[in-house]
């Protein structure tokens, strides 16, 4: 076991074909407890049953500091503490530039940046040394936005990779490390449906290992950066995109 | 320890004597591993500590300068199904000393052009079989130019060397191999005997790192649970650098 009796939180742990999921589920297997967070209720029970006594369901949304407060108040009620969070909630929008409105911008960072300052702001008030914060952020936060995310999208994700190294600066010294996983194209349920036929063959000739990624891939490297095995990792990322991005 | 069991895999690991590598030698063959280990130097009795469970490890010393050890290294010991080419030099001397050009050299020889001849044999074994996993070892130095005032510059290079070779590499092994790096901060071994701690103490994690600590994230790559990982540098610092 890699995580026993470790405490999780995960964002956007909802959808059964998601990343949050994933990590959520591959964290439950390696002997930690962990409370899936995300806006959809019914999604959220149908998770949660799905990993048994694991898993704690709480219904937040990251966006509103007082439900970010509410959801680790919920977890330290339960369980005492917070040894794990997985900052994996996020939207994305497909806008080219010049059609990004005043409310989509605001809604893309809401999520994708306010959610995760705010998230592991409270997590933080009760972490304590060995603990670990694992952000997802993403290929389009190196390379600039692609089909799927906008420009929006990608900016919100390259503020994630700035949170991460200032927040692993800060926290170092309290024995809390700071680690981000940049994800290539993965087959979600957000991602479902976003490339017609032609268009996702293309993609996937460009992608070096010839396919799209599993959620399993990401949570398997969000289960190395939250357990101890990588102990002298912070301020760091992972790419997960099977060499579409090489750099 | 699913995703990150080796079980089944033959794993060729080079440096095998030194700090990382015999620590990176000891987790493989916990996690699963059979080891076909080598250095420049006898075998430090890794093997017989390692020959549990009835799995065959192996000890033999290499030149990785010359093409043609390790090709009959190589040839002596497939399959291989993953390679960490960790064996690496970190001579001191000024770059002003008189036998600079040599140094630089030798340097050259081990550190990158010992992967190289490794990888020259071990890519089309690998991608006849469908599959491997090769992972180099970079450095902090690569990117930040040398942790400490007199870091020698024919090491970083031979590093910065390293990170572009996994990026010019990556593409051409995929998709049957991938080919990943991790890049070190400052790791208590032989190496860093000399190293002032001092150095560490405004680092995030104010330490030096412990062999074990980079075994884990080559391990890691060697694993299922990285098989969506192609020409990435996991850096493994501490903190020091955040690129």
């Amino acid at each position: 076991m890699l995580l026993p009796d470790k405490i999780a939180v995960v964002t956007g742990a909802g959808s059964r074909q998601g990343i949050g999921f994933a990590a959520a589920r591959l964290f439950a297997k390696q002997g930690a407890r962990v409370a899936l967070v995300d806006t959809d209720a019914d999604a959220l029970a149908a998770a949660a049953a799905d990993l048994g006594e694991a898993a704690l369901p709480i219904v937040a949304d990251v966006r509103f500091e007082a439900e970010c407060k509410s959801a680790l108040a919920q977890v330290k009620a339960r369980w005492g503490g917070v040894d794990i969070l997985v900052n994996n909630a996020g939207v994305i929008q497909a806008r080219r530039t010049l059609a990004i409105s005043r409310e989509d911008y605001d809604f893309v960072m809401d999520v994708n940046l306010r959610g995760v300052l705010q998230m592991s702001q409270q997590a933080l008030a009760v972490m304590s040394a060995g603990s670990s914060i694992v952000c997802i952020a993403s290929i389009a936060a190196q390379r600039g936005g692609g089909l799927m995310g906008g420009p929006h999208y990608a900016a919100s994700k390259g503020g994630v990779l700035a949170l991460v190294k200032s927040m692993a600066r800060e926290f170092g010294p309290a024995g809390i490390r700071v680690n981000a996983v940049n994800p290539g194209v993965i087959r979600t349920g957000m991602t479902a449906g976003a490339y017609d036929g032609e268009v996702r063959e293309k993609v996937i000739s460009t992608i070096p290992l010839g396919r799209f990624g599993e959620p399993d891939d990401v949570a398997s490297a969000c289960l190395f950066l939250a357990s101890d095995l990588s102990a002298y990792i912070t301020g760091a990322a992972i790419d997960v995109n099977g060499g579409l991005h090489i750099h | 320890m699913a995703p990150y069991d080796l079980t089944g895999m033959r794993i060729l690991l080079t440096g095998a004597a030194g700090g990382i590598g015999a620590a990176t030698a000891r987790l493989c063959a916990t996690l699963g591993a059979e080891m076909a280990l080598t250095d420049c130097c006898d075998d430090p009795g890794l093997v017989a500590e390692l020959s549990v469970g009835g799995r065959k490890h192996i000890f033999e010393t290499c030149d990785v300068r010359s093409r043609a050890e390790v090709e009959s290294f190589c040839a002596r010991n497939l399959p291989i199904h993953a390679a960490i080419l960790n064996a690496g030099i970190f001579p001191k001397e000024e770059w002003l000393a008189d036998d600079w050009d040599e140094q630089f050299q030798e340097v050259m020889a081990v550190n990158v052009a010992g992967p190289a001849n490794f990888v020259r044999v071990l890519l089309p074994h690998m991608k006849g079989r469908g599959d491997g996993r090769i992972v180099l070892l970079g450095s902090i130095a690569a990117h930040t130019g040398g942790t400490y005032a007199h870091s020698p510059m024919h090491y970083a290079a031979s590093k910065g060397a390293i990170h572009t070779f996994v990026r010019w590499l990556a593409r051409r092994a995929a998709p049957e191999v991938l080919v990943n790096a991790v890049a070190p901060g400052s790791t208590q071994t032989r190496m860093t005997a000399a190293a002032n701690p001092d150095a560490l103490k405004s680092m995030p994690v104010p330490r030096f790192g412990k062999p074990e600590e980079i075994a884990w994230p080559l391990a890691f790559l060697c694993s299922p649970g990285a098989s969506f990982m192609c020409g990435a540098i996991l850096d493994v610092n501490g903190g020091a650098y955040m690129g």
